[in-house]
């Protein structure tokens, strides 16, 4: 039995997608109630928050899972990422308004102490680290946009799709932080015990690919 | 509430009674092969460790200054340990040399887990060169694996050998990207860089190929016709055969793109899982690049087992083989008698000196004891069976079922 963990929310069509078109089992997650573990032929799918699902693999509870990137990334969890399947692209950002990218353009002294709100504090850690700078992180769990608004941030550390939020908002994109994409991820352990049936996912992931190309 | 810090864990009971057998069959095990255990000084100097330290363990080091005034850190790793210690206290011709040890490291948490100290099991065999090194101390530790009831145990094994050899002619940078990739062990970007960057078509296939080659020995049949001629195999090839002579064939495997997140492993490397573990028991290789850092010329392979979660999958089945022995009246002599006479036939006892008889049956109950011992009538009570067995009689029968 193969325990495949599912992120909850605006991501699980996109992975049921991608598990029909991979021709894994999942009828059963489609018409759903309010279960959060279903098993199908030889498939246990288990649903959790986004956020949660590295720690279940990582602790090998799922031996599976699709999860974004950064996702990844700001848990730290050690997993074994076995395919990046290119749907969900978004990208991580740093946003702020106009005032603030005069400060992006100076000397990095100038950014010396940024008030930065974000949900990834990992990664605005690290982020900044690499850079020399220290930030001030604000760590919020939702409307990142309205921090810098309010004066609580100079500025964010956040997920851009199309830009519109942060238009809407009076905010500005003033660095790309990395490329963020949907990724099939497995346990250190379970992609040694399973690998019969892991290997299937870079397989199906390179034909889609491929399709998708041409 | 007595709180303890973060990342810090108490054990007792059957958990600590299932670590504690495992440490000392580990050590016995290993010592019967001439394995010499090893005790190092859980403080050490950050004078003495820190330029052979990786900057992944360095960051993490707990740091502290003993009332000497001497900059020190909690040992991070027994590995290097061993080495630093072995480089200045024997002579070369004293090698090979055999050691092993159960013992604590320290270390910051790597993301998400807390935990600041981990019981580590460990054997390492330095300066002898050739495959005989590798089967010994693979096959030993299936042994202990055995006998500690992970007989579902699997290795895999790989080589950082191929990995090298298959990227001696790509780009610099590419080769970094990807073997950056491998040891994150990110196959997404592994596979993104291969996309991003020209490779000759030559290289492409085979680089598409080795991250595919898992599974059992019949892998290598196919990596033989995958990868290009030359590729060093022979290593890998050697230990699954002997292993499979040895009769460990159906438990060990290949993972040709198999990197250990250490830098320092320069040859065939392993990592140990159980099905019934949701992570790896441990791993290890061989590591000759370490050594010449410490002056030490030849090979020198060796791994560590996380003590926890060797003890997590096997707890020791408490109260089967334990005796709670009831003084009642009985002088403690007496008392103390009975109990020499089982614990040197090899079972656990304990003593129960209250008056009161039912008090000491309910507390064997609770202990989960399936024995019960009336020091003053040498009658001995199955508590699950309810069953009633002169004490001499029992011993016999006992015996003889052992």
């Amino acid at each position: 039995m193969l325990t495949f963990a599912l992120p909850k929310g605006r991501m699980l069509q996109t992975c049921l997608k991608l598990l029909e078109e991979m021709h894994m089992p999942c009828k059963k997650i489609e018409k759903r109630g309010r279960e959060l573990v279903i098993e199908e032929e030889q498939v246990r799918y288990i649903l959790v928050k986004p956020m949660d699902v590295p720690t279940y693999v990582h602790h090998g509870v799922a031996d599976a899972a699709f999860v974004g990137s950064d996702v990844i990334w700001e848990t730290g969890a050690s997993l074994v990422e076995i395919a990046d399947t290119k749907e969900g692209l978004c990208r991580l950002a740093i946003a702020g308004p106009k005032s603030l990218a005069e400060r992006f353009m100076k000397h990095k002294s100038s950014l010396m102490g940024i008030k930065i709100a974000t949900k990834y504090p990992r990664i605005t850690k690290q982020y900044f680290s690499h850079r020399g700078i220290q930030p001030e992180i604000i760590p919020l769990k939702g409307s990142i946009e309205l921090a810098p608004i309010l004066g609580l941030s100079d500025g964010i550390l956040d997920i851009v799709q199309t830009g519109e939020t942060l238009r809407a908002n009076g905010l500005h994109v003033l660095e790309e932080v990395a490329q963020v994409s949907l990724r099939i991820v497995a346990n250190n352990k379970s992609i040694h015990e399973h690998w019969d049936k892991l290997i299937r996912f870079i397989e199906k992931t390179r034909i889609l690919k491929e399709r998708k190309h041409r | 509430m007595t709180k303890i810090p973060i990342g810090c864990r108490i054990y007792s009971g059957p958990k600590a009674e299932s670590m504690e057998e495992a440490r000392n069959t580990f050590l016995k095990v290993f010592s019967a092969f001439g394995y010499k255990v090893f005790c190092p000084s859980t403080i050490q100097l950050v004078s003495s460790c820190w330029s052979k330290l990786p900057s992944t363990i360095r960051e993490k080091l707990l740091v502290l200054n003993t009332p000497h005034g001497e900059a020190a850190c909690l040992r991070p790793d027994l590995t290097l340990t061993a080495i630093s210690y072995i480089s200045s206290h024997y002579a070369p011709q004293e090698r090979p040399l055999r050691i092993c040890y159960a013992d604590r490291i320290f270390l910051g948490p790597e993301e998400p887990e807390t935990n600041l100290e981990r019981l580590q099991l460990g054997a390492e065999l330095i300066g002898w060169d050739g495959n005989g090194a590798d089967v010994e101390v693979i096959s030993i530790m299936f042994k202990v694996l055995d006998l500690l009831g992970h007989r579902d145990a699997q290795v895999v094994i790989g080589d950082t050998n191929i990995i090298d050899f298959m990227l001696k002619n790509t780009v610099p940078n590419i080769a970094k990207s990807l073997r950056d990739a491998l040891l994150r062990q990110s196959l997404a970007e592994y596979y993104n860089t291969l996309e991003k960057h020209p490779v000759p078509d030559i290289e492409l296939s085979a680089l598409l190929a080795l991250p595919t080659l898992k599974g059992k020995r019949s892998i290598l049949n196919k990596a033989e016709s995958l990868l290009p001629k030359g590729t060093p195999l022979s290593d890998i090839k050697h230990i699954i055969s002997t292993l499979e002579k040895m009769g460990y064939g159906e438990r060990v495997s290949v993972d040709l793109a198999l990197s250990r997140k250490l830098n320092y492993y320069s040859g065939p490397v392993f990592e140990v899982y159980s099905p019934r573990a949701g992570k790896l028991l441990g791993g290890g290789g061989r590591y000759d690049s370490l050594l010449s850092s410490y002056g030490i010329i030849g090979q020198a392979i060796g791994f560590a087992l996380d003590l926890e979660e060797i003890a997590l999958v096997k707890e020791t089945k408490i109260g089967s083989n334990s005796i709670m022995i009831w003084s009642g009246k009985t002088p403690p002599e007496v008392a103390m008698t009975r109990a020499d006479l089982l614990t040197d036939k090899g079972f656990n006892v304990e003593l129960s000196w209250t008056e009161n008889r039912q008090h000491s049956i309910d507390l064997a109950k609770r202990r989960k004891y399936k024995w019960w011992l009336n020091a003053l009538t040498s009658k001995i009570y199955d508590l699950e069976e309810k069953e009633e067995h002169e004490l001499i009689e029992w011993l016999g029968k006992e015996q003889e079922t052992c």
